[in-house]
């Protein structure tokens, strides 16, 4: 049987000119890759097609009913807007403060200290035993009648934080564990002592593998910084919810918030895969 | 449960001063009288070892026979049961009721600065890149300067043949070359004694060689060893005794040449039959069994009691004939 160069000469094209033709393998490959790329291209068109599709043909319902007023959107959308850097400080101030809270409680709950464990644990167990828009009012409402008077921002960022802290805590714990044995066998072999174990060798390795959680833990607290337009932090919500139902215009009011979050977690995600991109290409290292 | 006895007299009946100890020489590593139990497993059942300076032992035996069990036993990362070790006169009792006591944990760090471990996993910090893994002990453990531990690093990087990849990370190194990074960290902390726990057992078979090389050079010049390992090969070249155990005590100790090449106790011999992949009977026509009598002579050109300075040949080592599979 007549072999084509490299390979075994079953693949290749018959027309009518030609005959029978064995292809280049070289030639097979690229349309391999050709035909992939065009797939790829196709599908993503494809994609953005349906999403224009159905929230174009969404807004030019709503606009076509007559029941959507685009005065309120013109005089009030900026108000509303003006509320972002109120939710970016809240969320970024309580992404930072909760990792604090995370790294304190993730060694709380790996000391073998009894008492150091049970008030980690404690917090953690509280924490997340109890809803987070109660914690939020009970800094705001309850703690006053202890004398404890904290500003709405503080409070509500103290509430968030101390929230998201415990479950970030059990991420962090959950870091630390991934980081196989043979770290810390090598550590305590070189003679290091357990804390400059933790300190050189299992966090700075477990950090880096958390950081894609706190990255994720960010994008939900964006969102739940809503909650603390209760305590009348004057973030995206709160001025939403106050132009809207001041003017009988909760639809809008309520769509122009919920936009500007969508928008925040798309960038924020984003910004994420390339984070973990990043963080990906960086296991090289590891 | 009998009491179980424990004397810190005892000497190890088959240790002798190796070939390149200096004369009058006191033993570097005493284990004496060692017993281990997890749980109620009985792991080491009382061994006695004594080991001189520039002397290279190899622990051999099955797996869970105990072998790796008192290697991690000499620098604490197991906490012996009973008895006592020994590391250039510093002498540590096995406290398994109180192993977190801040005294005797200070104890084993001293223990630990004297001995170093190389690990089958070589469990370098793969954040840190190669001279930073090398220079983390002597910084943070002997409170060097970091002028000095570098210039020390970079000695022994170049030693073990890596001094250009000073600034990679692990990740990018192979495995061999990862092993050989792990040995100069060891080597950094300029330990008495260097403990290697089947430094070539993760290893791609054509890896092996070069860490072998490593290692049989440390030999060559008088590092002091202990070596677990399944490298018969290794063992017949560089070590002046070989321990082999079983069931947790010693079944046969002594020279390779005698527990290798012709071994008495039955046991060793089923062991070494296994390890080599057929019955231990030296024969001429295979490349899998032990050399013949022609090869052992041929291999003794490079034992190391017939060593010295600038006689090394360029000891090869391809991935078939000398790789054993673990027993």
């Amino acid at each position: 049987m007549a072999m084509g160069v490299g390979g075994p000469g079953l693949i290749g094209r018959v027309s009518a000119e030609d005959g029978f033709r064995l292809a280049h393998p070289d030639v097979i490959v690229a349309q391999i890759a050709a035909s992939r790329a065009r797939a790829g291209l196709r599908f993503r068109m494809i994609f953005v097609l349906t999403w224009i599709v159905l929230v174009g043909g969404l807004a030019a319902a709503l606009a076509e009913s007559g029941k959507v007023d685009p005065s309120f959107i013109a005089k009030w959308g900026p108000f509303i807007l003006q509320g972002i850097p109120v939710t970016l400080f809240v969320s970024v101030c309580s992404i930072v403060l909760a990792v604090v809270f995370a790294l304190f409680g993730a060694l709380g709950r790996l000391s073998r200290n009894p008492p150091i464990y049970a008030i980690a644990t404690l917090y953690v167990s509280l924490v997340r035993g109890t809803p987070l828009i109660v914690q939020i009012i009970f800094v705001y409402l309850a703690l006053p009648q202890f004398g404890i008077v904290l500003d709405a921002l503080t409070g509500g960022i103290l509430a968030l934080s101390f929230n998201y802290g415990a479950y970030l805590t059990e991420i962090f714990r959950a870091g630390v564990e991934a980081i196989p044995r043979g770290q810390r066998e090598a550590a305590q072999a070189l003679g290091m002592t357990e804390r400059s174990i933790m300190r050189r060798v299992i966090l700075p390795q477990a950090i880096r593998i958390v950081i894609p959680a706190i990255g994720n833990d960010f994008i939900s607290m964006t969102k739940d910084s809503a909650l603390v337009s209760l305590v009348t932090i004057q973030e995206v919500f709160w001025r939403a919810q106050n132009a809207g139902t001041q003017s009988f215009r909760t639809f809008e009011a309520l769509m122009i918030a919920a936009m500007v979050y969508w928008v925040m977690t798309i960038v924020f995600s984003l910004g994420q895969e390339r984070l973990e991109k990043r963080m990906a290409e960086g296991d090289v290292r590891l | 449960m009998d009491p179980i006895p424990v004397s810190a007299d005892h000497h190890d009946p088959y240790a002798k001063p190796g070939t390149l100890t200096p004369a009058g020489a006191e033993p570097v590593v005493r284990a004496i009288d060692l017993q281990k139990f997890y749980g109620s497993n009985h792991v080491l059942r009382g061994v006695t070892m004594e080991v001189f300076p520039s002397e290279t032992v190899c622990l051999i035996g099955k797996s869970g026979s105990g072998k790796s069990t008192l290697l991690r036993c000499i620098n604490f990362l197991e906490e012996p049961t009973v008895g006592f070790i020994e590391v250039d006169g510093l002498r540590v009792a096995a406290d398994p009721l109180r192993p977190r006591n801040r005294q005797h944990q200070e104890q084993i760090r001293q223990i630990r600065l004297r001995a170093q471990m190389v690990f089958q996993e070589f469990n370098l910090f793969p954040h840190m890149k190669v001279i930073d893994n090398l220079v983390e002990g002597p910084i943070r453990v002997k409170g060097l300067s970091r002028d000095q531990a570098i210039a020390t690093a970079e000695k022994y990087l170049d030693k073990v043949g890596l001094a250009e990849k000073r600034d990679e990370y692990p990740g990018r190194l192979s495995g061999g070359q990862k092993q050989r990074v792990a040995i100069a960290r060891a080597l950094t902390m300029e330990p008495k004694v260097l403990l290697f726990d089947e430094p070539t057992s993760a290893l791609d078979p054509t890896l092996v060689g070069e860490v072998i090389n490593v290692m049989e050079e440390l030999a060559h010049e008088g590092a002091t060893m202990i070596v677990v390992t399944h490298e018969m090969a290794f063992a017949r070249e560089a070590a002046d005794r070989v321990y082999f155990i079983e069931g947790g005590t010693f079944v046969e100790v002594g020279p390779p040449d005698q527990v290798i090449e012709s071994p008495r106790d039955p046991r060793t011999r089923e062991f070494l039959a296994r390890t080599f992949g057929k019955a231990h009977v030296p024969s001429a026509d295979t490349d899998t069994a032990l050399p013949s009598d022609a090869d052992t002579r041929a291999t003794q050109v490079r034992l190391k009691s017939q060593w010295s300075p600038g006689s090394q040949g360029a000891t090869s080592y391809g991935p078939v004939g000398h790789r054993n599979e673990p027993g």
